[in-house]
Order: C-alpha cells, then structure tokens, then sequence
C-alpha cells in the first residue's frame, strides 16, 4: 500500500479515493466520546443515528413483516 | 461546460435532500441516517476531481477525464436518492403495519374495503421494488437517471398519500370497533336479561 506523507503534490492524489467509512458502534462511540472536540449537529454529538447493522436489521424486520 | 449533466446533478440532489428532510421527520426517535451523506460525501469528491480538470489545474489527463467523473458524480447523487427514498419507504411501511394492527383482517375488509383492494397491493409493491433498486449499482445511461429519480420521486409520493389514506381512516376504524363492541355489549346484556326471565318463569311454572 501506498505511504503517503505531508507535502505530496496534491496532484499526485487526485485519482485516490477517499476512503469508505462504516457507521457502525465504534463510530456512534467514538462521535460522543469525542463530541466536545469538533462540530455537528446536536443529533450527532448524542450518537442519535442509525448504524449499517442497525438499519440493516429494521429494514429486513420491517420489510419481512406482512402487512394486515 | 457540462450544464446538462450539472442540471441532472443538482435536481437529483434537490430530490434526495427532499427525501432525507422527510424521513428525518418521521423518525420517531430523531435519529438521522448518514448513509445518503455518505454518497455525497463521495460525490463531492468527485466533483473536485472534474472541476480540477475543467479549470486547468490539470494538464496530464484523458480527454474524457472530466466526463468519467461526472458519470461517478451521478451514480453516487442515484445511490443517495436510492439509500433515501429506501429509508422513507421503511418507515412508511413501518407506520402502515403499526397503524393498521389492532384491526383484524374481517374487519378491514368490511370497515376499510378500499385497504384490501388497492391500498395494500401498493404499499407493498412500491416498498419492494425501491428496496430492491436500492442495491442496484449500475446506474443505467446518463439521460435515462433523471427520468428514473423523478419517476421514483413520483412513486414514492404516492407511499406517502396512501399512508396519510390510512392514517386518516385509522380514527374511524376505532369509533367503528367501539360502536361494534358496544352493540355486542349491549346484545350479551339483553341474552342475559332473557336468560333470567325465562329461568323466573320456568321458576314460576314449577311452583
């Protein structure tokens, strides 16, 4: 893997991806642990979001439930 | 330079944004959902990318370098509209299937005939068929993406009309369970009534 450092041409990076971030329970903990150091709505800072796991798990739940 | 696919860009974000707004206020637990923001934030990337070509910064690049990242722009813009209109489906369905389960299927038959005949079918189907776009990659072509958001836009509006259907019914549906259990009360207290007085009779003719 590559090992960028501080000072690369920008160009040079251009055609890197960013990386994918998951959202999952160490993002939710790492987000209120560290709330009081960064700037977002007030949702965030309390952890109130969905996880990949958690939204997975409803929708299956509620769109395997048959409707009456 | 680029206006169409600037123009399909930001009118499948307007729509996505409208979406997110939506599901967010039907989140009971005021929970946001950061999956669409995470195509934008790829998205973004993208754009960066193009605009950097297309104002010169970057001299060594393909011909249709700037083209390949708006075709990227697009398909994560389609991804996020997806991820968004798929969230609002759920809760939608969420709320049919809550709203509707005190009542058996008899007495939706009988009381809200309209649920079993149309209303259900489309719920359901259009729940489906979004979740099941929602893990599609391929975009499709280019002048074919705005047609199909606006078409879904469109789709799941009518989700939308048919829930605020039943939530509008859902009232009647309990005065009309109260008045049934109130006539079914008031016919046990006349069988017992009879009841009695055909024992004190039979009573009375036994004397």
């Amino acid at each position: 893997m590559r090992r960028l450092k501080v000072g690369d041409a920008w160009k040079d990076l251009i055609d890197e991806d960013l990386p994918s971030c998951a959202v999952d329970e160490l993002t939710k903990d790492t987000v209120e642990k560290e709330s009081s150091r960064f700037r977002a709505s007030m949702r965030i800072i309390k952890g109130m979001f969905w996880t990949d796991r958690e939204y997975e798990e409803f929708r299956s739940r509620v769109l395997g439930t048959p409707l009456p | 330079m680029h206006d169409q696919v600037w123009r399909t860009i930001v009118q499948i974000h307007q729509y996505t944004k409208e979406l997110i707004l939506l599901g967010e206020e039907r989140e009971p637990d005021f929970k946001s959902f950061l999956q669409p923001k995470q195509e934008h934030w790829h998205a973004y990337d993208h754009v960066i990318r193009a605009m950097a070509c297309e104002v010169g910064l970057l001299e060594e690049v393909s011909k249709d370098y700037a083209d390949k990242h708006y075709k990227k722009v697009l398909g994560h813009e389609y991804r996020a509209f997806f991820d968004a209109a798929d969230f609002l489906c759920v809760k939608i369905r969420k709320r049919v299937i809550e709203a509707l389960a005190p009542f058996d299927d008899i007495f939706l038959s009988l009381h809200f005939p309209e649920y079993h005949s149309r209303i259900r079918r489309q719920v359901d189907t259009i729940s489906k068929e979004i979740a099941g776009l929602r893990g599609v990659k391929d975009v499709g072509q280019d002048d074919e993406i705005l047609q199909v958001v606006a078409r879904y836009r469109k789709t799941v509006q009518k989700l939308l009309d048919l829930l605020d259907e039943v939530e509008q019914q859902v009232p009647v549906l309990y005065e009309s369970m109260k008045s049934i259990r109130s006539r079914e009360d008031e016919l046990r207290r006349r069988e017992e009534d009879l009841k009695r007085k055909e024992e004190e009779i039979e009573r009375r003719m036994k004397q």
